[in-house]
């Protein structure tokens, strides 16, 4: 039975430079809820993310995780962004291999798993610079899954797969979902159709949950 | 310059500085073997030591930046650091003025000279580090910067003090006869010195804080 | 405790991998290397100067600027491609990175040392009679790990800035004056023979490098906040 976490965010404020880009963000999200972050380009949605992940300070408010406020640990939080954030020189198995010894799993057949699961077991052997961006997203999400975290950041996760990929991804964030509290950034919600998530809207800054039993 | 004008500490600053040269230039005896230019001697130490003064401020305000975040702190770092290179500039420049009169030489290697000319590099780099102070990242950045250089002044200090042990230099300043009058002007000018940095700080912290309330509206204004 | 070393044991692995996968960038630092190495030898020469009392000088401003090249990698991977969040949230405690980072630099320091001052030492026709060998080997290992330990925590400021090329020299120029008298003056005294008259400077390069070893565990954590 997996464990229960709650992740809130509470009156949540950034300024970057002069600008205050979070204002009040506010809202709750427990283990097997997947969260769909929507809003206009600009409306703060990679930085809230950011901040929750723990690689931004906030300016104002506070993130809790399971009540206290402590920064995450580290193996308790994962973040797929949408740029590629590999080691272009490492093959794909020397990339999955070493983030996996920093977490402490880096068991083989594991990683054959994971490897096999976002369909880049073949490829293994490849630098990472020669993927194509949707292969690289992949293996993005491979290694973010690797130390089974606790809490799964998406930022456009979507953007730069294929049909195949957003597949894979799909089944992912089902597959995770009872052992993760999971936040998503999208633009296009209909990526995520037919699996329930709850929406959450960000508005200059603000957060505005949209009644909705999606999926 | 009106303002100024109004300004009481402006009034008061004035004075004691018109006060200070009396002192330097007819009250201070004049000294034996050095004569009349020995006198910059009170520009060049008072400078020096203000210039030191700022650097200590630009720690604390660096120690208070990374743990409260105020732009008031940054604010008090980048304008103490601004107003330290100036300072510094004149120790250095008044360092040669009294060095080549008397020994005939521009530049001597004595520790805390040298000293002084690291902390002009120490403060360049930090201005060019905060390049104008908008960005927090910038402002972090520098603030541990600054931490950085005010721990390892001390190291400057010493090794330059151990290397001129080996090569003693004649040159210092201990071959100065200091008598009571000319410690008492160098006290004064050290104090007149150090109410002018922090008059010039005021300013700076003014011009700072207004500047960023134009940034700040603007930003909302344009959003 | 063994996790901590573990995880920069990880990490200055995965730096050397890299590295060494193309050679290009560290065969063209040690090809700066001997050029530096020749155009102060010639300079010397021309000079008609004693070189083996512009030795000492010579090698240290000569790795000095060989440094500042060599380091300023350190987090360029990283940079390149915004793989540091990722790194970030896998390593928690950012100091680890400095650690890691700071063993990779030290490593690439002492490789390009070992073309660098043998050259030198050649070109600058440096007779070895009477040489403290120890005290030299002692006072290069030294100031490489000053070097090296102020080059990545200053690595670390300049790569969260984009356009900051010129900045690193900048930076590190102040904060290298005592290593630089340290180093220096011990070597010097290392070529005449002389044991413990020296061992000062070399105690003094010690204390340098412990502060910047010490320091950074505290201070990464605000270089490296985002």
């Amino acid at each position: 039975m997996a464990q229960q976490n709650a992740l809130e965010v509470r009156q949540l404020r950034k300024q970057l430079g002069h600008k205050q880009i979070l204002k009040a963000v506010t809202f709750a999200a427990v283990t097997g809820e997947l969260v769909a972050i929507t809003g206009a380009n600009g409306a703060g949605k990679t930085t809230l993310l950011r901040v929750i992940a723990g690689l931004a300070r906030p300016s104002g408010g506070e993130v809790l995780w399971n009540g206290s406020s402590l920064r995450l640990d580290s193996r308790q939080a994962a973040y797929v962004s949408h740029q590629p954030i590999l080691y272009g020189s490492l093959t794909v198995q020397e990339n999955l291999e070493f983030f996996g010894r920093l977490y402490g799993t880096a068991d083989p057949a594991k990683l054959q798993e994971l490897l096999e699961l976002v369909g880049l077991w073949l490829y293994r052997l490849e630098p990472a610079a020669v993927l194509s961006r949707g292969m690289q997203q992949r293996l993005a999400i491979a290694r973010a899954l690797i130390a089974e975290p606790a809490l799964i950041l998406y930022d456009e996760p979507f953007t730069s797969l294929d049909e195949n990929g957003r597949e894979i991804l799909r089944q992912v964030l089902e597959n995770r979902r009872p052992r993760a509290v999971q936040l998503l950034v999208t633009h296009a919600l209909e990526h995520l159709q037919g699996l329930p998530f709850r929406e959450i809207r960000l508005e200059e800054g603000r957060s505005v949950p949209k009644e909705a039993a999606h999926g | 310059m009106k303002h100024a004008l109004r300004n009481p500490l402006c009034w008061g600053l004035t004075l004691l500085v018109l006060i200070n040269m009396y002192v330097i230039v007819y009250y201070a005896p004049v000294e034996k073997t050095m004569g009349l230019v020995q006198k910059v001697f009170y520009f060049h130490v008072a400078s020096a030591w203000v210039g030191l003064l700022a650097l200590t401020v630009v720690f604390g305000a660096s120690l208070s930046y990374l743990w409260k975040r105020t732009s008031r702190s940054n604010h008090l770092a980048l304008a103490s650091a601004e107003i330290g290179t100036v300072f510094i500039s004149c120790t250095l420049l008044t360092g040669p003025l009294w060095a080549y009169p008397i020994w005939n030489t521009w530049w001597t290697w004595d520790p805390r000279l040298t000293t002084t000319l690291v902390l002009w590099f120490m403060y360049a780099a930090y201005i060019a580090l905060q390049g104008g102070g908008a960005s927090e990242v910038r402002r972090r950045l520098a603030a541990v910067y600054g931490i950085i250089c005010f721990v390892n002044v001390p190291l400057v200090f010493f090794s330059a003090r151990w290397w001129r042990s080996i090569h003693p230099v004649v040159i210092s300043s201990q071959g100065m006869a200091l008598e009571p009058p000319m410690r008492a002007a160098m006290f004064f000018s050290v104090g007149v010195f150090s109410l002018l940095y922090i008059y010039l700080l005021q300013l700076r912290l003014k011009a700072l804080d207004l500047e960023e309330r134009v940034q700040r509206l603007k930003a909302e204004l344009f959003v | 405790m063994a996790e901590f070393w573990r995880r920069i044991w990880i990490l200055y692995r995965k730096d050397l991998l890299e590295e060494f996968r193309s050679m290009d960038h560290l065969w063209s630092t040690v090809v700066f290397g001997t050029m530096l190495v020749f155009v102060f030898s010639f300079a010397v020469q021309l000079a008609d100067v004693s070189t083996r009392q512009v030795f000492p000088a010579v090698l240290w401003v000569s790795i000095f600027f060989l440094s500042v090249v060599a380091l300023q990698r350190s987090f360029a991977k990283e940079k390149e491609s915004a793989v540091m969040d990722a790194l970030l949230l896998a390593c928690g405690e950012r100091s680890l990175l400095f650690y890691g980072k700071f063993l990779f630099s030290f490593t690439l320091l002492l490789l390009l040392e070992a073309v660098v001052v043998p050259l030198f030492w050649i070109f600058l026709d440096v007779d070895g009679a009477g040489v403290n060998l120890g005290l030299f080997a002692a006072a290069v290992l030294a100031g490489s790990w000053g070097l090296a330990a102020v080059g990545t925590l200053l690595n670390g400021i300049t790569s969260q800035l984009p356009s900051a090329r010129l900045l690193f020299p900048i930076l590190a120029f102040p904060l290298l004056i005592p290593l630089l008298i340290g180093v220096v003056l011990c070597t010097q005294g290392a070529l005449a023979g002389q044991g413990r008259s020296t061992m000062g400077w070399l105690y003094l390069v010690f204390v340098f490098d412990l502060l910047f070893t010490i320091l950074p565990l505290v201070l990464f954590d605000y270089i490296l906040e985002g």
